[in-house]
């Protein structure tokens, strides 16, 4: 039978693992996801499952047993955050570029310095361009179901690709929900053991990893982008099967709420949807038509589904809970993308971004308020005062 | 005109009335997503799904998946890796002692000792030309030539192999 549990995102991030059969584990302490490895060892140890446990001696060696234990054809699993996410960076081309399906979950965490803690995304987003697939979750329940969603399209034939599983540090990493754990067989019927198409091994010995020439390098790449144009259509079959076998309603790429007639809307990733979401109500109670689009992946990047679901909108909101100092718009990074997504629309909507969920900061109601408010004051205008606002820090003179 | 178009939809209510094509661009008429889409969003389709056209790698230039190779092979023709030499060892086969010093030295495994005609051959498609088979040569048959000199020069090669 299914049951249902309180679990944090950490936890269920673990079950998600378990539930997936992984068999190597490779584990580094740094806080919040370390309660992903702190969940696992102990199933590993009381023999609920049964995986290669190892400890790294860092992130970097962390992703490289993983990409290593993938080579030999294992289902690997690994995790961090922060700088811990930073350091393992060398690895994440090879990983990607080398196709070894292992999983990475992510719960964020500012990078240094000075040390702060707090849940940011800019340590996952700035490895966005790697070449593996990445989304995030919002609830506990989302964290589990994209752990078997992730294996799913990363392992298949026309995909092969690891996959970052991002969730808040947390505001999800740490903050208890119901979460349905399914049956084993459901699981099974969803999630095909993992067969490598080229494993390292003695009875057909293959060279992983071998020096190629400049010359080669841009086919390569050719073919690795092509492989992305390939991955849209297998999360919709992959979502579409799981929404079937475990009773779920996920649209593949976007959560949209209130967007059948929102006039304005806020674009966000991750936990500070819920918020978002309520923030939503509230707003239209007082009568603005305001709805909120979530991407659910952010590699592959919903062009499509995005441009779509917001081509009807007067202005739009990017909530940017990641930096990237000196960029075009000198604030976050999801701005960038969300533009030009919506370039080619025929009629295009005003978009702008605030600066929000930075270092640990909760996005609250008010603020998500103040957002709406200087939407209100564009559109009126019919201007775009400014492309950035760091909420908090703003004149009073621009509400 | 577009907001025509947006008026009317606005005016009939139902999505459902929305009609095929309105507020689409000629292009979108063509590649419009199937009415199974799930989400409402989905039904106001104006962006061609078609964005991204293909990629289309020829089979000549195509590398294998993953950069993936059978092994153990003696040598790997998949990935000759010699397109950087600037100069190559040019062996002088009366000089030469047969001592294999150049065979042990070389890191690339580029010299070998051919029994049948008794001398040492060199591999063009691994050695980068870094000497080191040249200083270590106790006999001194070794010396360095530019590649230039060569027809087949690598840097002759507007495409190196």
């Amino acid at each position: 039978m299914a049951q249902e549990k309180m679990l944090s995102g950490c936890a269920a991030a673990a079950q998600g693992a378990k539930y997936a059969e992984v068999e190597v584990i490779c584990s580094f302490p740094i806080r919040p996801y370390t309660a992903i490895m702190m969940e696992l060892s102990k199933m590993v140890a009381n023999g609920e499952l049964n995986a290669e446990f190892l400890h790294g001696e860092g992130e970097h060696a962390q992703v490289s047993v993983a990409l290593g234990a993938s080579a030999a054809g294992a289902r690997a699993y690994t995790g961090s955050s922060g700088v811990g996410v930073t350091y393992a960076f060398e690895v994440y081309s090879p990983a990607a570029g080398g196709r070894y399906p292992l999983q990475m979950a992510i719960a964020d965490r500012t990078l240094d310095p000075p040390g702060d803690f707090g849940s940011e995304h800019t340590d996952a987003m700035s490895a966005r361009d790697q070449g593996w697939l990445m989304g995030w979750a919002a609830t506990p329940q989302e964290v589990f179901d994209n752990t078997l969603i992730n294996y799913r399209v990363g392992e298949d034939p026309r995909v092969m690709l690891p996959q970052f599983v991002c969730q808040d540090g947390y505001f999800l990493s740490h903050i208890p929900d119901k979460v349905i754990l399914p049956e084993m067989s459901q699981v099974r019927e969803f999630l095909p053991p993992y067969s490598a198409p080229h494993p390292l091994s003695p009875t057909c010995p293959v060279s992983h990893g071998p020096q190629i020439r400049p010359d080669q390098g841009a086919p390569m790449d050719a073919q690795r982008a092509a492989t992305f144009l390939d991955v849209p259509k297998v999360i919709k079959e992959a979502t579409s099967d799981f929404n079937r076998i475990f009773g779920r309603k996920y649209n593949p790429f976007l959560e949209t709420y209130k967007m059948e007639d929102a006039e304005y809307a806020f674009f966000i990733q991750g936990a500070h949807a819920n918020t978002c979401k309520n923030a939503v109500n509230h707003l239209r109670k007082q009568g603005l038509k305001v709805g909120m689009v979530r991407p659910r992946w952010i590699r592959p990047w919903p062009t499509v589904e995005i441009a779509n679901a917001l081509s009807k909108v007067k202005a739009v909101a990017s909530v940017e809970t990641s930096t990237s100092y000196g960029g075009a718009m000198r604030g976050g990074n999801l701005i960038h993308e969300l533009r030009a997504s919506l370039y080619d629309l025929p009629k295009r909507p005003m978009v702008t971004s605030f600066m929000a969920g930075l270092g640990g900061d909760v996005v609250l109601l008010e603020d998500f308020h103040y957002m709406a408010k200087i939407l209100q004051k564009m559109v009126k205008d019919r201007k775009t005062h400014k492309v950035v606002y760091w909420v908090g820090f703003e004149e009073e003179k621009e509400v | 005109m577009k907001s025509k178009t947006q008026k009317t939809q606005k005016a009939k209510g139902t999505v459902k009335s929305v009609k095929k094509g309105t507020a689409m661009s000629a292009k979108a008429k063509v590649q419009r997503p199937s009415p199974k889409t799930t989400s409402a969003a989905a039904t106001r389709a104006v962006m061609p799904e078609d964005l991204f056209g293909t990629i289309n790698v020829p089979e000549h230039r195509a590398v294998p998946f993953g950069a993936i190779t059978p092994a153990p092979v003696r040598q790997q023709e998949l990935f000759i890796t010699s397109n950087w030499r600037i100069v190559r060892p040019v062996i002088d086969h009366e000089k030469c002692t047969r001592c294999l010093t150049c065979y042990i030295a070389c890191p690339d495994a580029c010299w070998s000792f051919n029994e049948k005609e008794e001398k040492m051959e060199w591999n063009w498609k691994f050695c980068k030309g870094c000497q080191i088979c040249i200083n270590e040569c106790p006999a001194d048959a070794l010396k360095a030539v530019p590649e230039l000199d060569f027809p087949d020069g690598v840097v002759r090669l507007e495409k190196p192999f």
